[in-house]
């Protein structure tokens, strides 16, 4: 059992009073193998950014399981998702960085804790701000960088440690369309690395983007593959 | 180049302290500040107990005086030194020729020297008319005269001087020949200031003192070495304990301080969300927070317990003088001993340093056990 796997997967907010019947998501079912690219669309609020928290080990579902390598990893207790996630890359839609630190530091703070020499791990902070064309921009506080940088920066952030799940949220927000392009690209050599990629976006631009393999629309809390 | 020798951890701990500089300046220079507080009281206690232990070990095991209504008068050698001998276990009784005087308003101790009023025993003093004095005496030096006041003035010429490592006992003290002293201090002859005992166990002191009370055909004041070293001790704990409750609200406003910004600091919570959601683990944290500690904890503990040794033990400090005992002129140097400093020092270290690693602890417990989603949530608030 390779990749990552979805089953009944149902989500209601904590705060939720018992007479409000709306899952956030519900019945959703879905297999993400190694090596693919899928987008996960939808409009505002449909719960694609729940969806990747969920998948994420960030939130527990409320019913349901979300599995890695055949894994049960939403029942694993914290300190193990912890460990998890170093495999998994995440692109939050409000990006997340520290705004006082520099770029190529925000590229680092995943690298910090694992056992790396300090001069691979300054490579491959390197190498991540390059891939997004922010080299120029490594020792710039990210709090002075363009919206658009600061998308691009979190997704530097991601994929320095090489994850074998990259899940972004919105990630071609605030991009132009050379940069959207150059974005898709990344995700493509993500996704020829062996990585799972899954991306929620709904950028019309991603949606007609060629190299990505399963289309999904989340439709009142429900998964619906396209293609 | 020191990337190459440091951990990653500990140079992110790093960076990371130096985004709040002033904050983590402030909690230094209190831990500092508490170091050398608590490190300092412990070890001038301990410093001036040792040394007073040191000094009263030398001294005679009990020490016999005539009792009178206005005091004290001169002993007679004889009859004392008679009386003591029928004590079984008193040793070695041998009378002591000292009082005080005044030179140009300053007063010192006088002693003759060599202690036994008469016959010398064998032992060399200073010659008639010439005195040896410590270093706090009147501003004089070899050669000059001593002028004591009294009626007649008497004049005696100063020889030498005695080293400054003595000052804590000899600072204001003045040798002479002892028919100089008897003169200066109007003890007539065969009589003495006091008569000084020897015991063979120091566990018999107490047991003989009672003894000697009553030996002695008039009545005596009787002080012995055991209740002096009681009283120092017990001084100094007093002073010591009178120190420490300043340091106790310092600590425990430091704890409540580094309590309350772990609890409260919604900004470190997001980020440390942030961070498990990027792969730290609770151990990741842990490693973190203990090298901040380590950071800002052992070098300013460290520099405070150092700056505390030398306060206490610094060759030749005049400061206690003043400060301790109210000698505001020309205070004695102290050569204090630094025995059993090691344990203080430890004690002083582990009294600062671990209650803010508990903070510490605490911290990276509370960040590392949270829902990295939770924190995160919080910190958009």
């Amino acid at each position: 059992m390779t990749g990552l796997r979805c089953h009944q997967l149902r989500y209601r907010r904590p705060d939720s009073s018992a007479g409000d019947a709306a899952d956030v998501l519900s019945g959703i079912d879905a297999r993400f193998k190694p090596g693919t690219l899928s987008l996960v669309s939808g409009p505002t609020g449909a719960g694609k950014s729940t969806l990747l928290h969920l998948l994420a080990g960030l939130l527990r579902p409320t019913a349901g399981e979300v599995q890695w390598l055949g894994q049960t990893v939403s029942r694993w207790h914290s300190s193990h998702k912890d460990r998890w996630r170093r495999q998994v890359g995440i692109v939050f839609q409000h990006q997340r960085l520290l705004g006082d630190l520099t770029a190529g530091e925000n590229v680092l703070l995943p690298l910090i804790p694992r056992r790396m020499p300090i001069r691979a791990q300054y490579t491959a902070v390197a190498d991540a701000l390059g891939r997004v064309d922010l080299a120029t921009k490594a020792a710039s506080p990210a709090a002075r960088l363009s919206g658009g940088e600061r998308q691009r920066l979190s997704l530097a952030r991601a994929i320095a440690p090489r994850p074998a799940l990259l899940l972004a949220d919105e990630p071609s927000a605030f991009q132009d369309d050379a940069q959207t392009a150059g974005l898709l690209q990344v995700l493509m050599a993500e996704k020829q690395r062996g990585a799972v990629v899954i991306v929620c976006s709904h950028d019309p631009r991603l949606r007609r983007a060629d190299g990505i393999d399963h289309r999904h629309r989340l439709h009142q809390g429900r998964l619906v593959t396209m293609e | 180049m020191i990337h190459r020798w440091c951990p990653p951890m500990l140079i992110w701990a790093a960076r990371d302290l130096a985004r709040h500089p002033w904050r983590h300046l402030a909690t230094a220079l209190t831990l500092f500040a508490l170091a050398l507080l608590l490190g300092g009281t412990q070890l001038v206690r301990l410093a001036f107990v040792e040394t007073s232990a040191h000094l009263l070990a030398k001294a005679p095991a009990i020490v016999i005086r005539r009792a009178a209504p206005t005091g004290w008068v001169p002993i007679p050698i004889t009859a004392a030194e008679r009386a003591a001998a029928k004590v079984p276990g008193a040793l070695t009784p041998h009378p002591r020729l000292w009082g005080l005087a005044r030179i140009a308003g300053q007063t010192v101790v006088v002693m003759a020297s060599p202690p036994a009023a008469e016959p010398a025993r064998g032992r060399k003093g200073p010659a008639p008319g010439t005195v040896i004095t410590g270093n706090g005496v009147a501003a004089v030096k070899t050669g000059d005269r001593l002028v004591f006041d009294g009626h007649p003035q008497r004049s005696l010429a100063v020889v030498g001087q005695l080293p400054a490592e003595t000052a804590a006992a000899a600072h204001d003290l003045v040798l002479m020949h002892p028919d100089d002293a008897r003169a200066l201090l109007d003890i007539p002859p065969g009589h003495a200031s006091d008569l000084a005992i020897e015991v063979f166990h120091e566990t018999a002191i107490e047991a003989l003192a009672n003894d000697l009370a009553g030996a002695f055909p008039w009545p005596v004041q009787i002080r012995h070495r055991t209740t002096e070293v009681g009283r120092t001790l017990a001084g100094w704990e007093r002073r010591a304990t009178l120190a420490t409750m300043i340091y106790a609200p310092a600590l425990l406003a430091l704890v409540a301080l580094g309590l309350t910004s772990a609890v409260s600091s919604e900004r470190a919570s997001a980020q440390s969300g942030l961070l498990r959601a990027l792969g730290w683990t609770g151990r990741d944290f842990m490693r973190l927070h203990l090298w901040r500690w380590a950071v800002v904890c052992l070098p300013s503990v460290g520099l405070g317990l150092a700056s505390a040794y030398l306060v206490a033990f610094a060759p030749g400090v005049r400061w206690p003088g003043p400060l301790l005992f109210g000698w505001t002129a020309t205070p004695p140097p102290f050569y204090l001993s630094a025995a059993g400093s090691a344990a203080v020092l430890l004690q002083a270290a582990a009294l600062v340093a671990l209650p803010y690693l508990a903070i510490v602890v605490l911290t990276g417990l509370r960040h590392s056990s949270s829902d990295p989603h939770m924190l995160m949530e919080e910190g958009l608030r």
